[in-house]
């Protein structure tokens, strides 16, 4: 190790290399290389998530629990209905769950399809999903839509990417079915 | 079974596949005031591309490893990573990262393309 006047010397070095280097970067930006088809823009295990929500348009589900290893409690909601209705999850759910936590690539809308579908699509008309897992990491956060038109698949967006992923719209049908659909059949009731 | 070794001595990562090599990268970890954990853990989580709230910067190709969010992930700065590394072995480990293991980014698409959740990440 060198001493603390060289080491100095050096981290000053460095930064007027990178304010040189960073103008650069900056003027040669461009969009990244696209991942492989198949590769997961978000995946998470499904044993470590504690909550999910899910919400377009009048439709909201909360699926959640306090511990790693408990059951989820569901609560579906509706706007303009006063009463939620909650249940305890069910194999339903486990598909949901096991579908949304591994986001597989399709392929990466280019800007200008970008552009184009949110003319028609805008942003705030998509639902919005929700996963937090039991790290300290901030919870995973997108906008989804099933795909229009013969594309099988969902869009999704986040942290300024549209990606087409392998998430069929049935897992979206399955949520707005509520307890009946993802709760355990004839379950008891359940306090939130 | 796939499995990632990541050499806090000699600044690389190394990707198995078995008993085969099937990469070898440079990298750089933690400095001396957040030291990357040593020990035996799994991606639990994936996500590119990923912004950290914690620190405001990019950390694209981004694999979590344990549960404070280090992370094998894309390097983001200017200078280069191959001279970051130098500079952390033979200068200071002030050049060092917050705990996450950092990756060119070609290295860190590549491996982010191979690794599957639950691949087991070794680091020694």
């Amino acid at each position: 190790m060198l001493s603390r006047r060289a080491t100095r010397l050096a981290i000053v070095l460095a930064a007027a290399t990178s304010l040189v280097l960073g103008l650069w970067e900056l003027s040669s930006s461009g969009r990244k290389p696209s991942l492989r088809p198949g590769t997961e823009v978000f995946a998470v295990d499904p044993d470590l998530v504690l909550e999910v929500s899910y919400r377009q348009g009048p439709v909201r589900m909360t699926a959640h629990r306090r511990q790693q290893g408990a059951p989820f409690i569901l609560t579906f909601g509706e706007q303009g209905r006063s009463r939620p209705s909650s249940c305890l999850a069910g194999p339903g759910f486990a598909k949901v769950l096991k579908e949304l936590t591994s986001l597989k690539l399709q392929r990466t809308l280019t800007a200008r399809e970008e552009e184009e579908f949110f003319r028609s699509k805008p942003l705030s008309s998509w639902g919005e999903l929700v996963i937090r897992d039991t790290s300290t990491l901030a919870p995973f956060r997108a906008r989804v839509l099933p795909a229009p038109g013969p594309a099988a698949g969902t869009l999704v967006h986040f942290q300024g990417i549209t990606y087409l992923v392998a998430l069929q719209g049935e897992v979206f049908n399955l949520i707005s079915g509520g307890c009946k659909a993802l709760g355990i059949p004839d379950g008891p009731p359940v306090r939130r | 079974m796939k499995r990632i070794v990541v050499d806090l001595e000699e600044q690389k990562v190394e990707a198995f596949e078995d008993d085969e090599k099937v990469y070898a990268f440079i990298c750089v970890t933690g400095d001396e005031d957040h030291p990357t954990d040593k020990g035996t853990f799994k991606i639990f989580r994936k996500e590119h591309p990923y912004r950290s709230k914690t620190y405001d910067v990019d950390m694209d190709y981004a694999m979590f490893f344990t549960q404070d969010g280090k992370a094998l992930h894309q390097y983001h700065g200017p200078i280069p990573l191959s001279v970051v590394r130098n500079m952390r072995q033979g200068v200071s480990e002030w050049f060092g990262s917050h705990g996450c293991v950092r990756l060119q980014e070609e290295d860190a698409k590549a491996l982010y393309e191979w690794a599957p959740l639950n691949t087991k990440v070794t680091v020694v």
